[in-house]
C-alpha cells in the first residue's frame, strides 16, 4: 500500500499559442488547455506505482476552474481522488506561491508515503515548484527521475544529469520530480474520461486551507513578471533541389559556412 | 442407394446404422453452436427478405466462390456434383421407402428414369473432376497462404473413394441385371463391360461387402462433417443469413453515445480481448472459414510480410473458440503488431467467399488495445492531437485556411447562403502537398461558377481515423459535434476531396442523425464536365493509370466516375493496373497505418507504386489524399525519371480549365 500525492498542471497547448499582432502579448482566448507533458509522467508513474504495490492515488492541481478537466482526464488514467485547489486570489502566483499553497494542501491531506510530479511545467519551465514544495513541507527530495523503485520503506531512484546518471536511495516519504525519459504515459480514452466524473473530486480555496491574504498571488510571490516579448526566429527557408548526392554536399557546404559543421 | 441384389433386411439394419452416424452429426453441430452462443450475444434477423437472398446468393448460388476461375471452377464441380449426387439419393429415399412403402407406387420409371440414371452418372465424373483439381492444387501448384491439412487429406480421399465404389456397384448390378436400359447409365455401364470377366455370382457375392463398405463411408463423411473444414456446408449459408445488413462502410457501433450521455453511466465494455467478448455472428464467421486463403493473397499487410495474414487471424480465433480459452487472446494468441498492420482497405472481406468480416473484429480488438491505454507514441500523438487540435498533425485551428490565402474562398461565416459546403478535410488543409488539391478544387468550383463556402476554422476532423484506431468514444463526440456545426449553417451537401471523409459522412453519420447529402469531389467533377458547365482544354495526349482508392472504390463502388472524368480530359489512354476496381491493391495509409510505423519487411506503398510503373503511364491518377501522398513517398524513394507523375483528379482538370472561363 503506497499512498501517492500527483501535482497535476494544466497549461495552454503551447502549438496552438498565437501572438496578437497589434499588442505583440500572447493570445490565450481559445486555446486549448492540456496536462503539462512530464506531469502526464507523473501520474503514470504513480498508476505503475499503485499497480505494482497496491494504494490510493491523489491527484491535486492548482489552477482555474478549468483544470477540473485535467483532474478528470488523471482519474480517466487511474487516480483514485482529484482536489482541485482554485481560488481568484492565486492570481500572479510565481513558483513559491504556488509551492506554497500546495505545501498547504499536502500538508492538509497529511498522510501520504510520496509526491510525484513533472521537474517542470511545459509553459513556465522553472523547474521550481517540485523542489520548492519539498522544502516548505520538510521533505527529501529527488529531482530528475527517470526510473523509481520501491522496496519495503527504501526508495531508490535514477536521476538523469544530462552528463551523469545517478542512482540515489532514500526514505519516504519523500518527493520525486520526473523527466519525460520516465515512462510512456496511457492515453485515457474519452469514455474513460467521461466514466471518470464518478470518482471524488473536490475543491478547495485558499480559505480551506487556511492561507492568509499575505501569502496569496501577487503577495505571496517573491518575484514578479514585468512583462514578455515574442522572439522571432525566421526560417531561411533554403530548399536545395536536385540529385540527392549533390544536394547533401550543398547542404554540408552551407552548414560549414554557417559554422554550425566543423572542418 | 438402391438395395438392387441386397438381403431383405438390408433397410431396417441401415436406418439403425444411420441413426447412429446421424447422432454423431448433430452431436458435432452442437458442440460447435454451443460455443457461439457463449457470452455476449447480438443476435439480429431484422430485414429477412435481403438476409435470405444474401444466403441464397452467396452460399447457394456461390456468387463470390466463382470470381477466381481455377479454385473457383473445382469448388463449383465440387458442390454442384455432390448436390446432384444428394438430390439422385433423396430422390431413391423418396421412391423407395416412401412412395412405394405407402403408396405402392414408384416415381423413378419411363424417361424421367433414363434422365435421371445419366445424370446422376454425369455428375459423379462433375465431382470427381473436381477433387480432382483440389488434389492437383494442393500437392502441384501450391498456391501461397493454402495450409494443407489432414482434413484435405481425409476429405478428399474419402469423397473419391465413394463416388469410384458408387460406379463399380452400379457396373455390378447392371452386369448382373443386364437391363435394356443399361447404357444410359454410361459410367455404369462402361464398368460392367470390364466386369464381364467375373461371373455373375462372383459379382454377387462381392457385391453386399461392396454396398456396405460405400453406404458406411458415406455416412462417415457425413457425421464428420461438423469435425471437419466442410462443416462450412453448414455455418456458410447461417453466416450469410447473419451478415450484418448495413451499409459496407459502417462499423459496427459498441455503443450510442448519446444514450449514454443521457443516463450518465458510461460502465460499458468496449472492445474484444476474450473469445466471448466477441458477437455470436463474429463467432459463427470465425468457423466458417475454409482456409481458402483468397483474403491473405489480396492483403497488402500480408503482402509487406507485416505480421497480419488475415486468414490466420481468423484461424487462430477459431482455434481459441475451438478449444474453449476463456482468457484475453490479445498478446498470447494474437500479436498486437498484427492488429495494427490492418489497413482497412476490405480486399479480404471483398474476397472472402463466405462472408467474413475480418475489419469488424479487428477494430473490435483495437478497441481493446485503445482502452487499455498502452499506445506507443505515435498513435497515442495522433489520438491526442485529435482531442487537443481537432485535426490528426497537431496544427493550429487557426491555420486551417492558410492554404486558401489569395484565392476567393468564403467561409461559411462571410457567405451563410450557398449550394454546397466544399469540405477540405485535414489534409487538404495542412499537408502541403494536398493543399495543391484543394486550389485545384477552389479553380473548379470557381470556373464552373459553384455557389460555396467552407467551414474555414469551425471545419474539425470528422474522426474516422479515431473510429479506424479503436477510439469510438472520441469518433461518436466528434460525430455529434459536428453534425451540430453543420445543421446550424443549414448544410444540405458536403463535397469532399477525401474517400475517407467521404464514407464516413456518407455511411457512418447518419446513424449519429446526419441527413446531409454528401458527393465525392470525383462525382461532383464528372457532373459538372456532363452538364457543360466546365470548359476543359483539349491538352497533350496523355497515358494515365488509375488507382481506385479503397474507401472509394470497395467501399462505395465508386469505379466508373473518375474514369469517365479522364477520359474527357481529351486524347487520354487510361491503362489499368493489372489489380484495379474490386481488386485494387491499399497505399498502405488505411486504417490510421499513415499515422505511424508498422512492423514490416517490404512497403506497401511502394508495391503498389511499382504496379503502377509497370503500366509506362505518364501519370498516376488518385482521388484521395492519403493515396497522393504515400505515392509521392514511394515516387521519392524511386527516383525514377520514368516513373509516372502523382496527381489528384481534381488537379489534372484544374489543369485544363480554359482560363477564359473566368472572364
Amino acid at each position: 500500500m503506497v499512498k501517492i500525492i500527483v501535482l497535476v498542471k494544466q497549461v495552454l497547448q503551447t502549438a496552438e499559442l498565437k501572438i496578437d499582432k497589434a499588442s505583440k502579448g500572447i493570445v490565450t482566448q481559445g486555446v486549448p488547455r492540456v496536462i503539462s507533458e512530464t506531469d502526464k509522467n507523473a501520474i503514470e508513474e504513480a498508476v505503475r506505482i499503485k499497480e505494482k504495490h497496491g494504494g490510493k492515488i491523489t491527484a491535486i492541481s492548482m489552477g482555474s476552474p478549468e483544470a477540473k478537466e485535467a483532474l478528470r482526464e488523471a482519474l480517466a488514467m487511474g487516480v483514485d481522488e482529484a482536489i482541485l485547489v482554485t481560488d481568484p486570489r492565486f492570481e500572479g502566483s510565481d513558483s513559491h506561491a504556488v509551492a506554497s499553497v500546495l505545501a498547504a494542501a499536502v500538508t492538509k491531506i497529511l498522510d501520504y508515503d510520496l509526491i510525484i510530479c513533472g521537474a517542470y511545467s511545459e509553459d513556465m519551465f522553472a523547474f521550481q515548484v517540485g523542489p520548492r514544495l519539498a522544502e516548505l513541507c520538510n521533505l527529501p527530495q529527488f529531482t530528475y527521475a527517470t526510473k523509481i523503485t520501491l522496496e519495503g520503506g527504501k526508495i531508490i531512484v535514477e536521476r538523469d544529469l544530462e552528463n551523469e546518471r545517478q542512482i540515489v536511495e532514500g526514505k519516504t516519504p519523500c518527493l520525486v520530480t520526473v523527466v519525460r525519459e520516465i515512462n510512456e504515459p496511457r492515453l485515457p480514452t474519452l469514455m474513460a474520461i467521461m466514466a471518470s466524473s464518478k470518482k471524488p473530486t473536490s475543491l478547495w480555496s485558499g480559505d480551506d486551507l487556511s492561507l492568509t491574504e499575505e501569502e496569496l498571488g501577487y503577495n505571496g510571490s517573491l518575484d514578479e513578471l514585468l512583462r514578455s516579448t515574442v522572439s522571432s526566429g525566421e526560417r531561411k527557408r533554403n530548399i536545395l533541389q536536385g540529385d540527392p548526392k549533390d544536394a547533401v554536399l550543398k547542404l554540408t557546404k552551407t552548414l560549414q559556412q554557417e559554422g554550425v559543421l566543423k572542418g | 442407394m438402391t438395395y438392387d441384389l441386397m438381403p431383405a433386411l438390408t433397410p431396417l439394419i441401415m436406418y439403425i446404422v444411420v441413426s447412429g452416424f446421424a447422432a454423431v452429426f448433430l452431436y458435432g453441430v452442437y458442440r460447435r453452436f454451443r460455443l457461439y452462443f457463449r457470452g455476449v450475444t447480438r443476435f439480429q434477423l431484422d430485414r429477412l427478405g435481403e438476409r435470405i437472398t444474401n444466403a441464397f446468393v452467396n452460399a447457394f448460388a456461390q456468387r463470390k466462390v466463382v470470381k477466381k476461375p481455377f479454385p473457383g471452377l473445382m469448388h463449383l464441380f465440387i458442390y454442384v456434383g455432390f448436390v446432384v449426387l444428394l438430390i439422385g439419393t433423396t430422390l431413391v429415399f423418396l421412391d423407395y421407402d416412401i412412395w412405394k412403402t405407402f403408396f405402392h407406387q414408384q416415381i423413378l420409371i419411363g424417361n424421367f428414369y433414363l434422365l435421371y440414371e445419366t445424370s446422376l452418372d454425369a455428375f459423379g465424373l462433375v465431382a470427381i473432376a473436381g477433387l480432382l483439381i483440389a488434389i492437383f492444387r494442393r500437392a502441384i501448384i501450391r498456391p501461397p497462404n493454402l495450409p494443407g491439412s489432414r482434413d484435405d487429406v481425409f476429405i478428399y480421399s474419402t469423397l473419391i473413394v465413394i463416388l469410384i465404389t458408387g460406379y463399380i456397384m452400379e457396373g455390378i448390378r447392371l452386369a448382373v441385371d443386364n437391363p435394356p436400359w443399361g447404357a444410359w447409365s454410361f459410367v455404369g455401364y462402361q464398368v460392367s463391360l470390364l466386369l464381364l470377366v467375373f461371373s455373375d455370382k462372383e459379382l454377387v457375392s462381392i457385391y453386399p461387402t461392396l454396398w456396405w463398405f460405400h453406404a458406411l463411408l458415406a455416412f462417415t463423411a457425413f457425421a464428420t462433417i461438423p469435425y471437419t473444414k466442410l462443416f462450412h456446408l453448414i455455418t456458410s449459408p447461417f453466416n450469410a443469413l447473419l451478415a450484418d445488413q448495413k451499409p459496407v462502410g459502417q462499423l459496427n457501433s459498441p455503443f450510442d453515445l448519446r444514450g449514454l450521455l443521457a443516463s450518465g453511466n458510461f460502465d460499458v465494455k468496449i472492445g474484444a480481448s476474450a473469445i466471448s467478448d466477441f458477437s455470436w455472428r463474429e463467432r459463427l464467421s470465425f468457423d466458417s472459414c475454409t482456409s481458402c486463403g483468397r483474403c491473405s493473397n489480396a492483403c497488402p499487410a500480408t503482402a509487406a510480410e507485416t505480421p497480419l495474414s488475415p486468414m490466420h487471424l481468423i484461424l487462430k480465433l477459431r482455434n481459441a473458440m475451438l478449444t474453449e480459452r476463456s482468457d484475453p487472446i490479445i498478446g498470447s494468441v494474437i500479436d498486437q503488431e498484427e492488429l495494427w498492420a490492418c489497413t482497412t482497405c476490405r480486399a479480404c472481406v471483398q474476397e472472402c467467399p463466405v462472408l467474413i468480416d475480418h475489419i469488424d473484429s479487428i477494430v473490435d480488438m483495437r478497441r481493446h488495445l485503445v482502452g487499455d491505454g498502452k499506445l506507443d507514441r505515435a498513435k497515442r500523438d495522433l489520438l491526442n492531437n485529435l482531442g487537443n487540435s481537432a485535426n490528426p498533425y497537431g496544427l493550429p485551428t487557426s491555420d486551417r485556411l492558410n492554404w486558401a490565402q489569395g484565392l476567393d474562398v468564403k467561409t461559411v461565416k462571410d457567405q451563410p447562403e450557398f449550394d454546397v459546403l466544399y469540405w477540405v478535410g485535414c489534409s487538404g488543409s495542412y499537408d502541403p502537398r494536398n493543399q495543391s488539391v484543394s486550389r485545384a478544387m477552389i479553380k473548379i468550383l470557381n470556373a464552373a461558377k459553384v455557389r460555396f463556402s467552407v467551414l474555414g476554422n469551425e471545419e474539425k476532423c470528422n474522426c474516422e481515423v479515431a473510429r479506424r484506431m479503436g477510439e469510438e468514444g472520441r469518433f461518436q463526440q466528434s460525430a455529434l459535434d459536428l453534425i451540430q456545426v453543420l445543421e446550424k449553417y443549414e448544410v444540405k451537401t458536403i463535397i469532399t476531396q477525401c474517400p475517407h471523409c467521404f464514407n464516413t459522412f456518407k455511411n457512418e453519420y447518419p446513424e449519429f442523425g446526419a441527413s446531409f447529402q454528401v458527393i465525392h469531389h470525383t462525382q461532383f467533377i464528372a457532373e459538372l464536365i456532363k452538364a457543360g458547365r466546365l470548359k476543359l482544354r483539349k491538352g497533350s495526349e496523355d497515358i494515365i493509370t488509375f488507382h481506385d482508392p479503397c474507401y472509394l472504390g470497395r467501399y462505395n463502388s465508386i469505379y466508373n466516375t473518375p474514369r469517365s472524368i479522364l477520359s474527357s480530359l481529351g486524347p487520354v489512354t487510361i491503362r489499368e493496373m493489372h489489380r484495379h476496381r474490386e481488386s485494387s491493391f491499399c497505399c498502405g495509409a488505411g486504417g490510421a497505418n499513415f499515422w505511424y510505423k508498422v512492423n514490416q519487411k517490404k512497403r506497401i506503398n511502394q508495391i503498389r507504386f511499382e504496379e503502377a510503373k509497370e503500366t509506362k503511364s505518364s501519370i498516376l491518377a488518385t482521388a484521395c489524399p492519403f493515396c497522393t501522398s504515400m505515392f509521392e513517398d514511394a515516387a521519392a524513394s524511386v527516383g525514377s525519371t520514368t516513373s509516372p507523375r502523382v496527381k489528384d483528379i481534381a488537379e489534372l482538370v484544374a489543369a485544363r480549365i480554359d482560363s477564359s472561363q473566368f472572364y
